[in-house]
């Protein structure tokens, strides 16, 4: 189940639950079948930075960092405020709907951005 | 400032534009000569079909590594369009050929390609989608008919109640179940070329409207097909048709009714300007009551174009997305877990805004030309009858209007 107690839990929080879910969910993990990526979360308004590493179709790790080559090879960049990062990763936003609302921009190919889309239909949308 | 301003509101690419420009000359040159001979034989538009199979405008919705235009449904819509405001019948038969086009592309395997798809990216050949049947109607997820398996073959029996370009077309794409015991919507889908014997169509179409497409109901009598024209697996049909045969028929669909609209609007505009009432001696475009039809038409007919366009450049989106799905054996259970999805209700508004918009507009536009409109083979006379069409063409838009209704209510789609 999504943690949605976003008010009182912080991102870090939210996202070890995240991914917990994540890996739980068969389509997820088959969608990301040979889709190794970093998935960078920087909160613009607060500095943090969390990265989730995709790897061997599974969410191997979150983690926070200081700082994080923001050119690094299978980089996928998703930028926000906090408060915004954390209503999405609890699961009561889906970052589809946040990218047209101009709540949050995403650095990345072409090519991540769909597999991105496909993963918000899988997790926010389908449940 | 680096660029022009866009005070259009849409820009097309080069290549965009040059599908435009290519279709705007055909229907100028090919398909509004024939329309009114079409209209009144009720014959089928070959000289105008043939125009646009040797432009590659029957082929240009399929890849260019195949021999095809390689454009999407944005592009098509903007061709479907032209071809509306000259012939709606030919772009009637353009569009349904149009709809059979991603979901070949979807799933066709390599020989599949090389054995009967070539032809039809290089605009040799006119598809048609042989889907409504009588039992169901217009309710396309729920199919009676079957194809069994005998061998390497499927014996197909299938009755379909309307089928435009019926016993013209050179393939038929055909959803069936494809086995007797099979649900209404465990469909598989069959690529039919058009001279596999036992192919039979009934009687002759006489419409009202859209008289040239051929829309009569065809029965595939025991057709022995070899199983290499399956397209996709059994039956994931109608996950298929969803992600990739719905949104361009229906936004191909608007488009068509886009076109007529024009057509009439035109035409309205053309007629009240030039006519002139002698004891005035005004032409009755001074008459306030015509200024005003005139305008409404026009807010009408903008207000459901923009709309198609915008909604045209979301379904190319979908099919990224689709395609996404498809590339990780996931397309089925995503389409049957998501039934009403937002995005199907978006595309689904098209139709019922679309051909409603048809025949308000096409009214008013006899309204405005009065007796001089009224008589057989005014172009708005023949808009009026092809603008009646769509809102009774599966899905009619009652049904349409069911469907979205139910998601709007967050009840089960009645497919599920």
């Amino acid at each position: 189940m999504w943690n949605t107690n976003a008010t009182t839990t912080g991102l870090s929080e939210v996202l070890q639950d995240f991914q917990a879910r994540f890996n739980d969910n068969p389509r997820a993990k088959k969608l990301v079948t040979g889709w190794d990526r970093s998935v960078l979360l920087d909160a613009s308004n607060t500095g943090n930075k969390f990265v989730l590493a995709v790897q061997d179709h599974a969410l191997r790790e979150v983690r926070k960092v200081a700082d994080f080559d923001e050119d690094a090879e299978n980089l996928v960049h998703l930028q926000g405020d906090e408060s915004v990062l954390t209503e999405i990763f609890s699961g009561r936003y889906n970052p589809a709907t946040a990218l047209v609302d101009g709540a949050i921009s995403i650095f990345s190919s072409d090519r991540d951005k769909v597999k991105l889309e496909a993963l918000a239909m899988i997790l926010w949308r389908l449940g | 400032m680096g660029s022009f301003l866009n005070l259009d509101g849409l820009a097309l690419n080069a290549e965009q534009g040059k599908w435009k420009r290519r279709a705007e000359g055909v229907a100028r040159e090919i398909l509004r000569a024939h329309a009114a001979r079409v209209d009144q034989d009720a014959s089928f538009p070959r000289e105008s079909i043939r125009a646009l199979g040797e432009a590659g405008i029957l082929g240009m919705g399929l890849p260019k590594e195949w021999g095809g235009g390689g454009q999407n449904i944005f592009t098509s819509i903007i061709v479907t369009e032209q071809l509306a405001k000259a012939c709606a019948a030919t772009a009637m038969c353009f569009h349904m050929h149009q709809s059979t086009l991603p979901l070949l592309i979807a799933t066709a395997t390599p020989e599949q390609v090389e054995t009967f798809l070539k032809p039809v990216a290089m605009g040799k050949a006119l598809g048609a989608y042989a889907m409504s049947e009588p039992g169901s109607g217009n309710r396309i997820w729920h199919m009676d008919s079957h194809a069994e398996r005998e061998g390497d073959e499927y014996v197909i029996d299938s009755y379909k109640s309307f089928c435009t370009s019926a016993g013209s077309a050179d393939f038929y794409l055909l959803p069936v179940r494809s086995g007797p015991g099979l649900k209404p919507n465990d469909l598989s889908l069959f690529f039919v070329p058009g001279d596999t014997p036992n192919i039979k169509p009934v009687g002759v179409w006489d419409g009202m409207g859209l008289r040239g497409n051929g829309s009569r109901p065809i029965h595939f009598d025991r057709c022995r097909v070899h199983k290499k024209y399956m397209m996709g697996a059994e039956k994931t049909g109608l996950s298929f048709m969803m992600a990739y045969s719905l949104p361009i028929y229906l936004c191909g669909m608007a488009a068509c009714y886009v076109g007529i609209a024009q057509a009439a609007y035109e035409a309205a505009v053309d007629h009240v300007k030039k006519r002139v009432h002698t004891d005035t001696n005004k032409s009755l475009a001074h008459v306030e009551t015509v200024q005003r039809l005139i305008a409404e038409m026009r807010v009408s007919i903008d207000v459901v174009r923009s709309t198609v366009l915008r909604i045209s450049q979301m379904a190319d989106n979908a099919v990224v997305l689709f395609n996404e799905f498809k590339s990780t054996d996931l397309l089925d259970e995503v389409m049957r877990d998501n039934p009403d999805d937002p995005f199907f209700i978006e595309v689904a508004t098209l139709k019922p805004a679309a051909c409603e918009m048809a025949i308000e507009v096409t009214s008013k536009a006899m309204q405005v030309c009065g007796g001089a409109a009224y008589k057989r083979g005014h172009i708005v006379e023949r808009a009026y009858r092809d603008g009646r069409a769509g809102s009774v063409m599966g899905p009619s838009d009652d049904t349409t209007k069911i469907v979205i209704g139910t998601q709007i209510l967050g009840l089960p789609q009645p497919w599920v």
